[in-house]
């Protein structure tokens, strides 16, 4: 039986389909340290970095746009609950996002892993649970992104990458050991209550 | 260019080497591997990956920002490994076969595309002519426009979509061979 067109078009879909499908060897882990050691800083004018600053278009997401908005909120409710809180209240902030929302506040946290292709926080806010909450990848920032509701108190958490590697948060500025050798970071969301830490 | 690239080109050049890494870190992979394809040796693809993006970090400069990073990247690696050759093994490099030396036989049974894998794929790729191979696996693998392709490897439009097909259909002439 000869082979039409449209069967000729299949086959070719397929091998393109397989080459997506090739499986690349992974290059030796202290390749980037490497190259890291060869180069020098670079030093540019302010007049050259002003021009390429101006070169440089600025792209607009919608997730962009949900962290600038997100960014102005913690701003602002930050600002206020330095002004009407109680004296004497304790307040922690750490490098995230909060918006508060009722009885739950929103945390966003954040994690610098472009080589990962999948994230979840796991941690006390749900039992550590097998079940973590998914992150999703920023292109913008180039960052992993994800949101956790959470009522005040002191919570542990981890990442957990690519379903495997469980690591504490590389900006937390709290850790506690967990028994087991391993690191698990601190989060407090606090309304001055300070309440216990779920483990 | 990947959304967020040119401010972490931005941040190189004014001095912040560590966003410099996480360049590095997205795109070593598919440099390594081409390195791998084009020498067949581990230490030279680690050699000429390493020197690859050394010279990106030297030439960044020159680079225009709002290109995309990747396919000039590519093309700095392709020439690099295309010297090497030259210079230390000799090598001939292989150049692409007219437009008008393909043809191919269509009196095979129906069936072909379910019969192959991708690892004869893969070793189908080895034996075609440098511009092909990578031409598809930077469409197919990397994902790149046709446009990116034509840009990473020098090539126009018209010749990148050309080479696109007839290296598929290369592929498949090899499968009916066997």
């Amino acid at each position: 039986m000869q082979k039409t067109p449209v069967n000729i078009e299949k086959d070719l879909k397929r091998i393109a389909g397989l080459i997506a499908d090739i499986r690349y060897a992974e290059p030796p882990e202290s390749l980037t340290e490497s190259v890291l050691a060869t180069i020098k800083p670079k030093k540019l004018t302010f007049w050259e970095r002003l021009w390429r600053r101006l070169r440089t278009p600025v792209s607009v997401s919608p997730l962009r746009m949900f962290s600038a908005g997100a960014s102005v909120l913690a701003v602002f409710a930050f600002a206020v609950a330095l002004l009407w809180r109680d004296p004497g209240e304790r307040i922690v902030t750490r490098g995230i996002n909060q918006v508060t929302h009722h009885t739950l506040n929103t945390v966003v946290l954040f994690l610098d892993r472009p080589d990962a292709t999948a994230v979840e926080v796991i941690g006390s806010f749900n039992n550590w649970s097998q079940k973590g909450v998914s992150m999703v990848w920023d292109k913008d920032r180039g960052l992993w992104v994800g949101a956790l509701s959470l009522k005040p108190g002191s919570y542990e958490y981890a990442f957990r990458i690519n379903n495997r590697e469980i690591i504490a948060d590389p900006k937390a500025i709290l850790n506690r050991d967990d028994g087991f050798g391993h690191q698990n970071s601190i989060l407090i969301i606090g309304n001055g209550n300070g309440g216990e830490t779920k483990i | 260019m990947a959304s967020g690239e040119e401010t972490l080109v931005y941040e190189i050049l004014s001095g912040d080497v560590n966003s410099y890494a996480l360049l590095v870190k997205r795109y070593q992979k598919p440099i390594y591997n081409l390195m791998m394809r084009m020498t067949g040796s581990e230490q030279d693809a680690l050699d000429l990956t390493q020197e690859t993006f050394v010279r990106a970090y030297e030439k960044l400069e020159k680079f225009n920002p709002s290109a995309p990073f990747f396919p000039w990247l590519y093309t700095m690696g392709l020439n690099l490994a295309r010297d090497f050759l030259r210079k230390e093994k000799g090598s001939p490099i292989e150049s692409c076969e007219p437009d008008n030396s393909f043809s191919i036989e269509i009196d095979q049974d129906d069936g072909l595309a379910e019969q192959i894998d991708v690892q004869e794929v893969l070793k189908g790729l080895q034996t075609l002519p440098v511009d092909y191979r990578e031409a598809l696996l930077l469409r197919f693998h990397e994902g790149l426009s046709v446009s990116e392709v034509a840009y990473a490897l020098g090539l126009s439009l018209s010749a990148a979509k050309m080479r696109i097909h007839r290296g598929l259909l290369k592929l498949r002439q090899l499968f009916e061979k066997q």
